[in-house]
């Protein structure tokens, strides 16, 4: 008896050994390509898992979507930001993985070629997705087979909402300033950033310890470089350099020459973005040049204080560009319900989500001047028009390779501090970039 | 033979906790380190090519140079401060002695990445540190600490001593009221002060708990990873990175499993270099 005990034991032990012991093994799938598609949604009772990391847009899309198919449920399986950067690799490789993710070029660069996305390209067609999206929207969801240059190839994901940077200002503090007017070049930015400056406000605050330094490199770069080298740069395209355009590192020197004026707070490159949201919807900067998905906590908290406008061009006239994407939605390959998924995915793209995306601070893929065009939010989706109708949306630059956000953090670090030349800084990233196409 | 069957079994649950949670995922990591893989695909063996990355990288060099720097805040002065401190604390019935010691060893109880996002704020520009120097006339000294390259390393250091200190303190002072009352008697007696008291017979009394404390704030130091994440994330211009930041980095931002596990393995050996050295320097020779 007790022998037997003591053997089941064992057993029992081993087997828990086993199981907990595996190996840091390898995944491949098959990938079915995206043939031939139906554009039928099922109409069995059915429930989606979607995980994603920023909320909105994806919710009031979700509550949308069931009005119309009341037979598919959601899961919604939130991670913050910096975690799901992580466990996305994990949860698609996994053998019960989720339906729909949040896109994030980083991971996506091992998750692709392991043949665990479900390419959209048969989906694109039968729906009619790319007559109906801004080129520029896509450029960084569709890639080549091993993810290594992006721009062409196959489609992975859709957008469901429009992100864009601009610059972002407190009337009270600038019309205290004496500044009446919207800035339209560059060099009219820096005369009221002067005057801001004069009357004893911090004129802008830059959190170069997160991503809002560079950010602000990013859209100086869209004005004062060629946007097609920098999308192909981004994109990964072999031969692109930044250095081969004086603009990026003109961009660069103008971060520093701000900085040498004291525009910025001294502190800059240990201020978390946080910390930047808190200083500009507390009145202590007036100027913050940071992307759409904080409109809301701003409107909350400065009501119609709160202005927008595009980076302005180096002369009035130049097209407008702006740094921006959609926000990207993938649909699993091993995923049992593709097609509803699908269907999902065309929805947030329609003209039917555009209330709901817009009623969430964002501007819908496709704008829609008949469902509003009033207050700060009208403002930024008349300023997507602008864009669309010029230059286009410019990809982030911590894009184009993995490594990229930190390279790009520590040479704005350099720039502020003055230990990194503009010229540096861009050799910099061009030899990150290079890296990496190795 | 039964018996140690036996035996053998009532280890087994902890024994297969520690295979399968410590040595496994250990020995994995020293296997990685020879791939290059992204932690999906299929890897390749590439031998020690992801070594000699880290004694060439100039970043993953530096990042190890930080981390000794590092040493020195966090076990260096906290030792020497702790055994102050507790010369004093041993003084002829001090009062308040709970106090102090709660007081001290508070940095202890706190998440590393509250205290992390504190002494961001205090080393602000407009934080208490610099307010304060504004306030006694030293404006002309008030800096970003944590913003310039210059000051960054140094500030994040006096966050570990600040951290460290506190532990110190509690493990010698608690070693010191083992030491028997009738040695400081008769040191007494043969007219020594205090300052001779504590050398000849505190001191030897604490060579165990100074070798604990020595070992973990060390490790401390060199694995740190919370603390510099949330102050400067390795910034400003990568003056601040530590070998685990780059771990991080490496194995969950940048997709590259191989070079991650190569830092870890050698930060690990470092690790084993300076417990084997601190023990063998404060063993009581016999």
């Amino acid at each position: 008896m007790r022998r037997n005990l003591i053997a089941a034991a064992i057993a029992v032990t081993g087997v828990l050994a086993l199981a907990g012991c595996g190996t840091g093994g390898t995944t491949a799938t098959s990938t079915s390509t995206g043939g031939a598609v139906s554009t039928k949604v099922p109409d069995t009772p059915m429930t989606l898992t979607v995980d994603y990391a920023s909320d909105p847009p994806i919710t009031p899309l979700v509550d949308g979507f069931k009005k119309l198919h009341p037979n598919i449920k959601f899961k919604l399986v939130q991670t913050p930001f910096a975690d799901y950067q992580t466990s996305l690799k994990l949860s698609l490789s996994s053998d019960n993985p989720p339906d729909i993710v949040q896109y994030s070029p980083g991971p996506m660069r091992a998750i692709v070629p392991a043949g665990l996305v479900q390419p959209l390209d048969g989906y694109a067609k039968a729906y009619g997705w790319k007559e109906r999206v801004s080129p520029s929207l896509l450029g960084m969801l569709t890639s080549n087979k091993s993810a290594t240059e992006y721009g062409s190839g196959t489609l992975y994901a859709m957008p469901g909402a429009v992100q864009m940077v601009g610059v972002f200002y407190n009337k009270k503090l600038t019309s205290a300033a004496g500044i009446t007017t919207v800035p339209e070049t560059v060099n009219e930015l820096g005369r009221d950033l002067a005057k801001v400056k004069r009357s004893g406000v911090t004129p802008m605050t830059l959190p170069a310890l997160g991503v809002g330094g560079f950010q602000l490199w990013s859209a100086l770069a869209n004005v004062y470089g060629n946007v097609n080298t920098f999308n192909k740069w981004v994109e990964g395209v072999p031969g692109t350099s930044l250095t081969s355009d004086s603009g990026f590192s003109k961009a660069a020197k103008q971060v520093q020459d701000w900085a040498k004026d004291g525009y910025f707070s001294s502190d800059a490159s240990a201020l978390a973005d946080a910390d930047a949201i808190a200083a500009f919807s507390t009145g202590k900067a007036a100027y913050y040049v940071t992307g759409n998905w904080n409109t809301e906590a701003f409107s909350k908290a400065l009501g119609d204080d709160v202005g927008f406008f595009l980076m302005p061009g180096t002369s009035a006239s130049q097209a407008a560009v702006a740094t921006g994407s959609g926000f990207p939605y993938s649909i699993s390959a091993k995923s049992k319900h593709k097609a509803a998924a699908a269907a999902f995915l065309d929805y947030m793209s329609s003209k039917a989500s555009a209330q709901a995306i817009f009623d969430s601070g964002f501007v819908p893929v496709i704008p829609d001047s008949s469902v509003t065009d009033e207050g700060i939010s009208g403002t930024i989706q008349n300023d997507y028009t602008k864009v669309v109708k010029g230059k286009g949306i410019a990809p982030f630059a911590n894009w184009a390779t993995s490594s990229m956000i930190d390279t790009l953090t520590a040479g704005v670090q350099g720039l502020l501090s003055g230990s990194t030349t503009p010229d540096a800084y861009v050799a910099a990233l061009q030899s990150d970039w290079e890296k990496s196409q190795q | 033979m039964r018996g140690g069957m036996k035996a053998l079994l009532y280890v087994l649950p902890a024994g297969i906790v520690y295979v399968c949670f410590t040595l496994w995922p250990a020995f994995n990591t020293l296997y990685y380190a020879f791939l290059r893989w992204d932690g999906i695909s299929a890897g390749v063996w590439t031998g020690l090519t992801n070594f000699e990355g880290v004694f060439t990288d100039p970043q993953l060099l530096g990042s190890i140079i930080h981390s000794l720097v590092l040493v020195v805040f966090f076990a260096v002065i906290p030792i020497g401060v702790g055994l102050l401190l507790t010369g004093l604390l041993m003084g002829r019935g001090t009062r308040g002695m709970t106090a102090f010691r709660v007081i001290y060893f508070l940095p202890q109880v706190v998440p590393l990445v509250a205290v992390g996002i504190t002494w961001r704020w205090i080393y602000a520009d407009q934080g208490p540190v610099n307010q304060f120097l504004r306030a006694v006339g030293l404006g002309s000294v008030a800096q970003p600490w944590l913003a310039q390259s210059s000051t960054a390393l140094v500030a994040i250091g006096l966050v570990g001593t600040w951290c460290m200190t506190g532990l110190c303190m509690m493990l010698f002072v608690s070693g010191a009221q083992k030491i028997d009352d009738s040695l400081y008697e008769a040191a007494s007696i043969d007219g020594a002060g205090a300052l001779r008291r504590f050398q000849s017979v505190t001191l030897p009394g604490l060579r165990g708990e100074i070798s604990v404390a020595a070992v973990i704030t060390t490790i401390a130091a060199l694995a740190s990873f919370d603390l510099v994440y949330v102050t400067t994330n390795g910034g400003p211009n990568n003056s601040t990175t530590v070998p685990g930041l780059l771990v991080y980095r490496l194995a969950f931002s940048y997709n590259s499993i191989g070079p991650a596990a190569a830092l870890a393995i050698i930060l690990t050996i470092l690790i084993l270099i300076f417990v084997t050295v601190i023990r063998r320097t404060t063993q009581e020779r016999s």
